[in-house]
């Protein structure tokens, strides 16, 4: 008897951030494909970055995501101040640490609230969450509201902040402004406490991968803006050789590039990977409350990546007001800048894994050549494995189910293609 | 609705324009060109807005406010230029023309979610202009800038008339 062959397809897919696409096509038992389209990858900054002078950088390339302008403005500077020699300390390393946090909390509200729950709930959207949950999305929202606080109070501006510059900030906030904070985020870190417990009671598909996983490490900190590159199979860098161990390739079906990391293939960068790499570095209330949860130190399920990220909200939310607390004025806003020929490197880490930034300019500071790498571009091999393994485990669902699964497992991702590309469909074949 | 809602924040001019898009996009920041012409009148009764579109402080922006009216780029078969009115308190947002912005929670979802959320201000209209080039790095094409008097010419009458109504 001739096996049937089944093509599953979704032409748009919908609650991520930008558009693309996704195929997948199953024959019997067996996955004969899995794709996952990506057009219009951020190479044309790159290209644009050119010419310009590296202190326009973290400007230019916050265009690049309007959900992630923070971690672009981050890389950038950490990757020109690398080539210049110059390294942020005190007030003003705290203060680069804060507007991280914000941008955490923000963007991870919107992921956990309005764009993956409604996946477990069996809503199509958060607006039909809405009618049923009104607390719960008002939860979200005022929970994304307390990142973009942070984010308008230290960058000028909620979206795109405008006051972060090479060498540290146009102006220091006031401790008032700063302290004014103080309030929506003692808040905040009881939401996002509220928020753990009730995403460990989302109902979670039994699926766990031996992945790879990549993430900042730091000496004593939860990883933000610095450490070094480290996986779950021994690998431990510095920003500089990101390069040596992880290649980009073609695929002829996305124009962004997929990445590998060398003799791994696939690796999962993200909160999932940050929280197993970094378990002992969150905050102790943070420790608890996920273990309170019912995670362990290392999580291997993708689905549950919606609790790992309330988690981190709520590291996020007490780190904020841990710097707050100890904030004073600088004596100087930025450090002093004197411009030289160089190259630097830097890795930082956006909501939804480590962005890879490398510049190279003059003795005026005129850009040469730039390499950005963002977080989805790394994630794209790992989401299309995901989905193979899923599929294969779970033959035998029906189609409208397994349509809802691959989507699922996509959204596990958040994958920000505005980043990367600009359309996304999703599509399975069973033939 | 809440009556709170029918009036503006106390000190705040009765009409806020929220001119949408981004700078980087071509026409998709005629949004933003619209709002920015509008500021440069300094007319009492209204305070512009530039924004990117994100929909959750979309969302905030307008919670409470009198009247509100959004400048936002679309993309239908329409000429380039043309401008389309939406009355969001009366119908929703046609998502597909929309979907200029790359954002997962953009216009078109804030619109409904603080309609089920019963968020919506007391008065909501949104402008469309259908554009053309979008693309990372693109130039405003010379149909919508040839349109964008028009309408600011527009925006202005739709925010007269919400002063005289309130």
């Amino acid at each position: 008897m001739k096996t049937k062959t089944k093509t599953i397809r979704v032409n748009y897919l919908a609650r991520v951030e930008g558009e693309g696409g996704l195929f997948v096509k199953i024959k019997g038992d067996t996955v004969l494909d899995v794709k996952l389209n990506i057009f219009e990858p951020p190479r044309f900054f790159e290209a644009f970055l050119r010419g310009r002078s590296c202190e326009e950088a973290p400007d230019i390339t916050s265009r690049i995501c309007g959900i992630c302008p923070v971690a672009y403005q981050m890389s950038a500077i950490h990757a020109i101040e690398d080539a210049l020699g110059l390294k942020a300390d005190g007030q003003l390393r705290a203060l680069r640490r804060l507007l991280y946090c914000g941008e955490w909390i923000q963007s991870h509200a919107l992921h956990v609230y309005l764009l993956h729950a409604p996946d477990f709930l069996g809503y199509p959207d958060a607006i039909q969450m809405a009618r049923d949950h009104p607390q719960i999305v008002q939860r979200g929202l005022r929970l994304k509201k307390a990142g973009n606080e942070i984010i308008r109070t230290l960058g000028g501006r909620e979206i795109h902040p405008i006051n972060v510059r090479v060498g540290g900030f146009y102006k220091a906030p006031s401790k008032a402004s700063l302290r004014a904070l103080t309030e929506s985020l003692q808040w905040g870190r009881d939401a996002a406490l509220e928020t753990i417990r009730w995403t460990a009671g989302l109902p979670f598909p039994e699926f766990e991968q031996d992945f790879v996983f990549v993430s900042l490490r730091h000496e004593n900190e939860y990883p933000f803006n610095e450490g070094r590159i480290v996986s779950s199979r021994g690998l431990d860098i510095p920003a500089r050789d990101f390069e040596q161990h992880f290649t980009e390739e073609h695929i002829s079906y996305s124009t962004a590039l997929h990445s590998s990391l060398e003799g791994q293939g696939a690796y999962l960068v993200g909160p999932l990977a940050r929280y197993n790499l970094n378990f002992d570095r969150l905050s102790p209330l943070a420790r608890e409350a996920a273990l309170g949860a019912g995670l362990k130190s290392v999580c291997k399920n993708p689905f549950q990546s919606i609790v790992v990220r309330s988690i981190e909200i709520l590291h996020a939310c007490e780190e904020a007001l841990r710097i707050i607390g100890q904030y004073e004025l600088p004596e100087s806003p930025a450090m002093e800048i004197k411009m030289k020929a160089g190259t630097g490197y830097a890795c930082t880490e956006a909501p939804r894994g480590i962005l890879y930034h490398r510049y190279r300019f003059d003795e005026q500071g005129t850009i040469l050549d730039a390499k950005i790498i963002p977080p989805t571009s790394q994630n794209q091999k790992m989401i299309e494995d995901d989905l193979k393994q899923f599929v294969s485990k779970n033959v035998a669902l029906p189609d409208e189910e397994m349509q809802w699964r691959c989507e699922q497992i996509v959204r596990n991702y958040d994958p920000c293609i505005s980043c990367s590309t600009h359309f996304l469909k999703l599509r399975i074949d069973r033939g | 609705m809440t009556r709170e809602n029918m009036s503006s924040p106390k000190g705040e001019p009765p009409v806020l324009v929220i001119g949408i898009g981004n700078s980087c996009r071509g026409d998709d920041s005629v949004g933003r060109i619209v709002a920015r012409r509008i500021r440069r009148q300094n007319l009492p009764f209204l305070r512009t807005i530039e924004h990117e579109g994100e929909g959750a402080s979309l969302m905030e922006l307008w919670k409470g406010a009198g009247s509100v009216i959004v400048v936002d780029a679309v993309a239908s078969d329409s000429l380039t230029g043309t401008l389309h009115r939406f009355d969001a308190l009366l119908q929703s947002l046609p998502g597909k023309i929309f979907n200029v912005s790359t954002h997962a929670f953009g216009l078109v979802e804030a619109v409904e979610l603080a309609r089920a959320l019963q968020q919506l201000p007391a008065r909501l209209v949104v402008f469309g202009i259908e554009g053309k080039q979008f693309e990372v790095g693109a130039k405003l094409s010379s149909a919508v800038r040839e349109a964008v008097p028009h309408i600011v010419a527009c925006v202005l009458q739709e925010a007269r008339a919400a002063v005289k109504s309130a």
